[in-house]
């Protein structure tokens, strides 16, 4: 069998999906990211990264361990360890790397953190109402009150199939592996952000689990939303069919194609890509 | 530089001998012979030892310069609140409350009730001035403790303050209010003396207040002693809130003798005072007993907010708990030194001891010391400290969900605090406090 590896840059190449046909009458990205390269302590992480996210796009980015997929998303969220020595990333029109990260966050870039980090002590209720709050403040939305809070946040914990408990538990806290991804779906769920990122929402997860995660993903994509998957495996495109998949290697995206990227990774592995690159 | 220290310290002692004959006529009970001699064996006491300097182990880390500069005086008067004040008061009342202005018992503001059984519920002055012999067959001022120079210069002072007597079985269901409002007035000497005797079998809940009632109030010092005595079978749960001007000098002594099979909870809310210092000495004397000591400190500014417990294991199968946590910003100084001692015969006795702190500023300083003097075997002792900063993973994380930075420092603070104000349930109103926090400089009259 052909194994067909696109060789494309990802800034060059545009896909005829009829799919996406309503959203090509919208020109402007939703993210545009030009040569961005990062480092932490002089170690480069990022050596040019080229990447645009039109409005209801979805993406997936694979790669081996330690390619750079999880720097990429937090330097998106705006986690300020890391220094960026070259390149643009453009947010709706705007700089993203001058905004505070809560700024990113209230004009609707949501990152799912591959690590939910526990906070002892703050109720996930109060941080959930206190996000929404802030996010739809920023927004010029009221402030929603106890009641309908309430009422909204049933509903989204139904969706990921979470018990009322959640709520009253500490962020995180004591949470299992899978029950910690499912928090970062209702908060996505609850958020409606514009661009979406998953930082490896799937690792880690049993197969219902990963079903429910992928669910809520679904539930949410729309015309004017989009999403970045981060993942190592395959396995979470079984459930959400990305619009395009980039492989992401040695700080580079080094493969750009359709969903048959996935697929061929699958099959192949990473290896002969990497050879092919001589990053092996 | 020693030179220097040794002439401000005979300088305040000349101060406080030269007040004491200024006002000596006038204090509560000054006809009563026991309580000069009292009086005059305390000021010889003071004299000899000035201030402590920061030489002594407990006090190495407490600066008394300003107390040592500035000349305080008493001024037995009682002032009168403005309209806002007083109206709030009214507004919040409490079943049973003693409302001090400046240290004097202002009775018109006051809620007080008869106790059964011939219990009192009323002031010192008034103790001494109708009912002397009553008072003297149930307080043994000279139990309490020696070699503290602040107990000494209080005891010369003593004027005023809450006496609280609770006959055997009596249990009281509300708490008693004790609420000592300062308007903050220059240089004013504020001596407290609290007594609380709890007999056989009796219980009740008493909650000391300490706040200012006017914005930028001037430094003024407020000296306090707080005894209480529990005989076999009793509880006193004891509340404390210190939210003094934000220039005063507050140094508070809290002491408990307990006998056989009494609890003693004392809790501590320790949020405003230039110098803050609260020292609580407990004695579990008889088999059984038990105590509690919970407390929250948060010191911002320039402050310095001092928390010294000692708890004196004497007999066997003692218990005593310690957990205080403290939060120290800015340029803020905390300190907390807990000792346990557990002599020869207190076999069978469990102590613990936690301290926890949060610095939240580079030049903002805690010094935490946690001590254990064991002279037996055949006991549990635990003891623990630790300091820590905001978790940057975390605070990370809740700017990612759209709060900002200062609102999520808020939220983590909050949870930091939330565990130690669950166990002291009288202070457990996070919503209010929170509001406090955040405005601990701005709203002069906050009542809790």
């Amino acid at each position: 069998m052909q194994v067909k590896v696109f060789k494309i840059k990802p800034t060059d190449y545009r896909t005829d999906k009829n799919r996406l046909d309503n959203n090509l009458l919208i020109k402007k990205n939703m993210l545009t990211i030009q040569n961005l390269q990062v480092q932490i302590d002089n170690k480069p992480l990022l050596r040019g990264i080229n990447l645009e996210i039109k409005p209801g796009e979805i993406h997936a980015i694979m790669g081996p361990n330690g390619s750079g997929k999880s720097t990429l998303a937090n330097v998106l969220a705006g986690r300020s360890d890391y220094l960026i020595t070259e390149g643009e990333i453009r947010y709706l029109e705007q700089d993203l790397l001058s905004l505070a990260p809560e700024l990113r966050a209230q004009k609707g870039l949501f990152l799912a953190f591959q690590y939910p980090v526990e906070i002892p002590g703050v109720n996930n209720v109060y941080l959930l109402k206190a996000s929404l709050n802030a996010i739809r403040k920023a927004r010029g939305q009221t402030e929603l009150d106890a009641m309908d809070f309430l009422k909204l946040v049933k509903e989204k914990l139904s969706a990921v199939e979470m018990d009322e408990d959640f709520l009253y538990r500490s962020v995180n806290t004591g949470f299992s592996g899978g029950e910690k991804k499912r928090n970062e779906i209702l908060q996505m769920l609850l958020l409606e952000p514009k661009l979406a990122i998953l930082d490896e929402t799937d690792s880690g997860l049993e197969i219902d689990a990963l079903r429910i995660v992928a669910n809520g993903v679904n539930r949410l994509a729309a015309p004017e939303r989009s999403m970045l998957l981060i993942t190592h495996y395959q396995r979470l495109l079984d459930y959400i069919k990305p619009d395009y998949v980039h492989i992401l290697a040695g700080g580079k995206i080094i493969r750009s194609g359709d969903f048959s990227l996935a697929q061929t990774l699958e099959k192949e592995g990473y290896t002969s890509i990497l050879q092919e690159e001589s990053l092996v | 530089m020693l030179n220097n220290k040794i002439n401000k310290d005979v300088a305040a002692i000349a101060h406080y001998r030269s007040e004491y004959l200024r006002v000596e006529k006038n204090l509560a009970g000054n006809t009563l012979t026991p309580l000069q001699d009292l009086r005059l064996a305390a000021l010889e006491e003071f004299s000899r030892t000035g201030f402590p300097s920061k030489k002594q182990e407990d006090w190495k880390y407490t600066s008394l310069t300003a107390l040592g500069e500035t000349p305080f005086y008493f001024q037995p008067v009682l002032s009168q609140l403005n309209t806002a004040t007083q109206t709030k008061l009214e507004q919040l009342a409490t079943s049973y409350r003693l409302v001090f202005i400046n240290g004097l018992f202002a009775k018109h503001l006051s809620t007080l009730a008869i106790l059964p059984h011939h219990g009192m519920m009323t002031h010192f002055a008034g103790m001494l001035e109708h009912h002397p012999e009553q008072l003297f067959a149930h307080w043994q001022p000279k139990d309490t403790i020696k070699k503290n120079s602040f107990v000494h210069l209080n005891t010369a002072f003593m004027h005023d303050g809450a006496y609280i007597y609770l006959p055997a079985n009596t249990q009281l269901q509300s708490p008693i209010e004790l609420l000592f409002i300062q308007t903050g007035e220059q240089e004013q000497f504020i001596p407290l003396r609290n007594i609380i005797i709890a007999e056989e079998n009796s219980h009740a809940i008493i909650v000391e207040k300490y706040i200012h009632a006017q914005k930028n109030s001037a430094q003024y010092f407020t000296s306090t002693v707080t005894e209480c005595t529990l005989a076999p079978h009793s509880q006193i749960e004891h509340y404390k809130y210190i939210g003094e001007g934000e220039k005063a000098l507050h140094i508070g002594n809290l002491s408990a003798m307990q006998q056989k099979n009494s609890q003693f909870a004392a809790y501590s809310l320790a949020l405003s005072a230039a110098l803050l210092r609260s020292d609580v000495h407990i004695k579990l004397l008889q088999p059984d007993a038990q105590c509690q000591l919970k407390g929250l400190y948060y010191a911002t500014e320039q402050q310095q907010i001092d928390h010294h417990t000692v708890v004196d294991h004497v007999s066997p199968h003692t218990k005593s708990e310690a957990f205080y946590k403290g939060v120290s910003d800015a340029k803020a100084r905390a300190v907390f030194n807990g000792k346990v001692i557990v002599r020869s015969q207190a076999i069978k006795s469990k102590a613990q001891q936690l301290n926890k702190n949060l610095l939240l500023s580079s030049h903002a300083e805690i010094n935490s010391k946690p001590q254990l003097e064991i002279f037996t075997d055949d006991i549990q002792c635990t003891h623990g400290t630790s300091i820590a900063q905001l978790d940057k993973e975390a605070l990370f994380y809740l700017q990612t969900r759209g709060l900002t930075a200062v609102q999520a420092g808020e939220v983590l603070i909050l949870a930091f605090i939330q565990d130690i104000l669950q166990q002291m349930p009288l202070f457990n109103d996070e919503v209010s406090l929170a509001q406090h926090l955040k405005n601990k400089w701005v709203n002069a009259d906050v009542f809790v």
